[in-house]
């Protein structure tokens, strides 16, 4: 699998690191040497991290603080993490949470997404995957790291809808700046076809069959002309996928 | 805690209880069907009774000086048998009735045709007692009663009672002697020693059914026993061997640890891939949600493509079917799924592709690739756990989780040639019931045709 050649926006922003949107997320993990490892390389990445091993200071962390993402252990040894999302879910807190199964059965993967997990590792994970999956959360609309986008040499500011390619502004038409940042949210992951469609046109607005494909083509080549280091690719039958060109 | 330990139900002690009830109900129930049915039985019995009651109204007449014969109504009016009944005493010398009971009674409206006629000597000569039909008490009929069981019934009750009882406990317990033989038999029976069973010989016909389906079970758990000890024997192997070079490599100073994490990796990847197969192979897992087959296609294709991408081979979903609806539990298809779409980008050669192909009837999946093929020797075996094909890198544990999942879903797995090269693998799930006419066209249809089927399992 290609490493990911990831950057998260400080490194990409042309502010400086110094004044980057601070992300901070909370480490749920009774394990101490696990924890230490995973929040280590969280901090590397440049995220401010609180661990703690209970639930019950899980919860009382998350009253108290105003994290940006949780990645919460559903085997802890006061209770079970599955109830504690339930409750944070009912509370209707739009906090995204990763759950982390260490039982590799099936059920912990669907019982983690039921109670209203955004996504879930398995335990042992590639440090790589937890990083991307952790900016992939930050990076969804009103996520901490969804305004400024950048993904290898592209940077896309969502608010002013400016885009730039290794460094160089690009005027994009609207509708294929709509399926880049949609791409860009989720990049390395297949996004499936309806909802590039959905990205890029209203409900109600009647175009022909082959719009996606058409628009979808025309950001391929710009990306290429351009000289992008990630390119578009069409899975047929599934959806689009953006990645880092070989 | 104080635990009250039931005891087990004892079949001697059922058995003379039984008995016992039966013992005290016969001759009641034998006394009833008598007196309701068979008046002829009776009447012999009344006549004796009446035959008593004679004798016992003798001793009570007197004679005076005159020669007039008299009772004794006291004592007649104490007897409750006797006061019960109508009956005139005549003078054996006149030929008149004497004494009429009860007193003052009209003889002539008596029916004599319904009497019944005792002689007896009285003291002064015969007298003729003539009894008449008389509405018969709770008392004269107990007092039948009693003295029928008394004499009768009760003494040959209770000598088949002797003999009875404890010829049927005897017997019990000599029929129970098989079920002690088998219990020591039984006891001796372990995990791992196997091949020993309860025997069959000795058991009577009654036990047999009993004996047999232990024995057969016995020997599923002994198969599955067998089976277990073997997985667990090369699950220790195949976890032994990525450890043994982990720490080969970590020993090495300077060996890039790039190589050192692909095998922790790798050994993660087997352990996730065994819990899954002995999860599916328990049982546990219900596969009985309607489940959408070309939402599930969908997802592992999504998650599969990055890995393919990476290793530069395409995929593509050829399902435009839209929805098909199938029971079963969706975790286990989307792992079995990704397990073969694996395989499939493993064996495929760079350029290559994979494609998905969903069909609405029968519920199919086929993952086509153009590798090299399945060898039709390997055809089978490829689906045992930690078959390995000697060039592949796999641990051989995917297949088998997909033979798993099959057969969790009662589903079809089968492996035939693709064309030119390549292999289709082939999952065909049970029509959901209910789900009437194909929306598309059922797959033999869609064109297979010049790839023979290699092998069903």
């Amino acid at each position: 699998m290609a490493v990911a050649q990831i950057e998260t926006d400080a490194e990409h922003s042309p502010r400086g690191a110094a004044e980057r949107p601070a992300t901070r997320l909370l480490v749920v993990e009774d394990d101490p040497r696990l924890s230490q490892a995973i929040s280590g390389r969280l901090r590397e990445d440049g995220h401010a991290v609180d661990c703690v091993s209970t639930i019950a200071r899980a919860a009382a962390a998350v009253e108290k603080t105003r994290y940006d993402l949780v990645l919460l252990d559903l085997n802890l040894p006061d209770g079970d993490a599955v109830d504690l999302l339930k409750r944070w879910r009912r509370a209707q807190r739009s906090l995204p949470v990763i759950a982390v199964t260490a039982r590799g059965g099936l059920d912990d993967k669907v019982r983690g997404l039921d109670a209203g997990a955004d996504d879930y590792l398995s335990k042992p994970f590639e440090p790589d995957e937890l990083l991307a999956r952790v900016r992939a959360l930050l990076r969804r609309p009103g996520g901490a790291l969804g305004k400024n986008l950048t993904y290898v040499n592209i940077e896309l500011d969502t608010v002013r809808r400016q885009l730039r390619i290794g460094g160089r502004r690009l005027n994009m038409p609207r509708r294929e700046l709509a399926i880049l940042e949609l791409l860009m949210r989720r990049a390395e992951t297949v996004v499936d076809r309806d909802a590039v469609m959905r990205a890029a046109y209203a409900p109600d607005e009647h175009v022909s069959s082959n719009v996606v494909e058409v628009n979808v083509s025309r950001l391929r080549r710009k990306l290429m002309e351009h000289h992008a280091a990630a390119e578009v690719h069409a899975i047929r039958g599934v959806g689009y996928m953006l990645c880092t060109s070989p | 805690m104080h635990v009250a330990l039931k005891r087990p139900r004892s079949l001697a002690r059922g058995l003379i209880v039984q008995l016992a009830a039966i013992f005290a109900l016969a001759p009641a129930i034998g006394i009833a069907v008598t007196l309701y049915t068979d008046e002829e039985g009776f009447k012999p019995a009344i006549d004796r009774t009446l035959e008593q009651s004679a004798d016992a109204i003798v001793p009570l007449i007197g004679v005076d000086a005159t020669g007039r014969i008299s009772i004794d109504e006291k004592a007649v009016a104490a007897s409750p048998i006797l006061s019960a009944l109508r009956f005139a005493v005549y003078d054996g010398r006149s030929g008149k009735p004497a004494i009429l009971w009860p007193r003052r009674s009209a003889i002539e409206s008596w029916d004599l045709n319904f009497s019944y006629q005792a002689e007896r000597m009285g003291p002064d000569g015969l007298v003729r007692i003539v009894f008449f039909p008389v509405t018969y008490n709770a008392a004269t009929w107990f007092g039948w009663l009693g003295d029928e069981l008394r004499d009768e019934i009760l003494p040959f009750l209770l000598a088949l009672m002797i003999v009875t009882i404890p010829l049927a406990t005897f017997a019990l317990r000599r029929g129970l002697r098989p079920v002690k033989q088998l219990a020591g038999e039984a006891r001796h029976i372990e995990p791992g020693r196997n091949g020993a069973r309860l025997s069959e010989a000795k058991t009577p016909a009654e036990l047999l059914p009993l004996v047999q389906a232990v024995n057969e079970s016995l020997d599923r758990i002994d198969r599955g026993f067998s089976a277990q000890r073997q997985f667990s024997a090369t699950v220790a192997h195949e976890l032994r061997t990525p450890l043994a070079v982990l720490a080969e490599r970590l020993a090495r100073e300077g060996a890039p640890l790039a190589d050192a994490r692909a095998e922790i990796l790798r050994l993660a990847r087997l352990i996730d891939q065994l819990l899954i197969v002995t999860e599916l192979a328990s049982r546990r897992a219900r596969a009985d949600a309607v489940v959408d087959l070309c939402a599930v296609a969908r997802e592992a294709v999504a998650r599969e493509v990055p890995r393919a991408l990476a290793q530069g081979v395409k995929m593509e979903l050829d399902a435009d079917c839209g929805h098909v609806s199938i029971r079963g539990y969706a975790p286990a298809i989307e792992v079995a799924l990704r397990n073969l779409l694996d395989n499939a980008v493993r064996h495929s050669p760079r350029g290559g592709r994979v494609i998905t192909r969903g069909f609405a009837d029968p519920p199919t999946v086929e993952v086509c690739d153009e590798g090299p093929g399945v060898p039709p020797e390997h055809a089978r075996a490829i689906f045992e756990p930690f078959w390995r094909n000697p060039r592949s890198k796999g641990a051989g544990v995917g297949l088998a989780i997909v033979r798993e999942m099959a057969e969790l879903h009662g589903a079809q797995v089968s492996v035939r040639a693709n064309s030119p090269h390549g292999s289709i693998f082939r999952i065909e799930f049970p029509r959901l019931e209910g789900n009437g006419a194909a929306q598309h066209q059922s797959a033999a249809e869609r064109g297979t045709a010049g790839c023979e089927p290699l092998y069903d399992i």
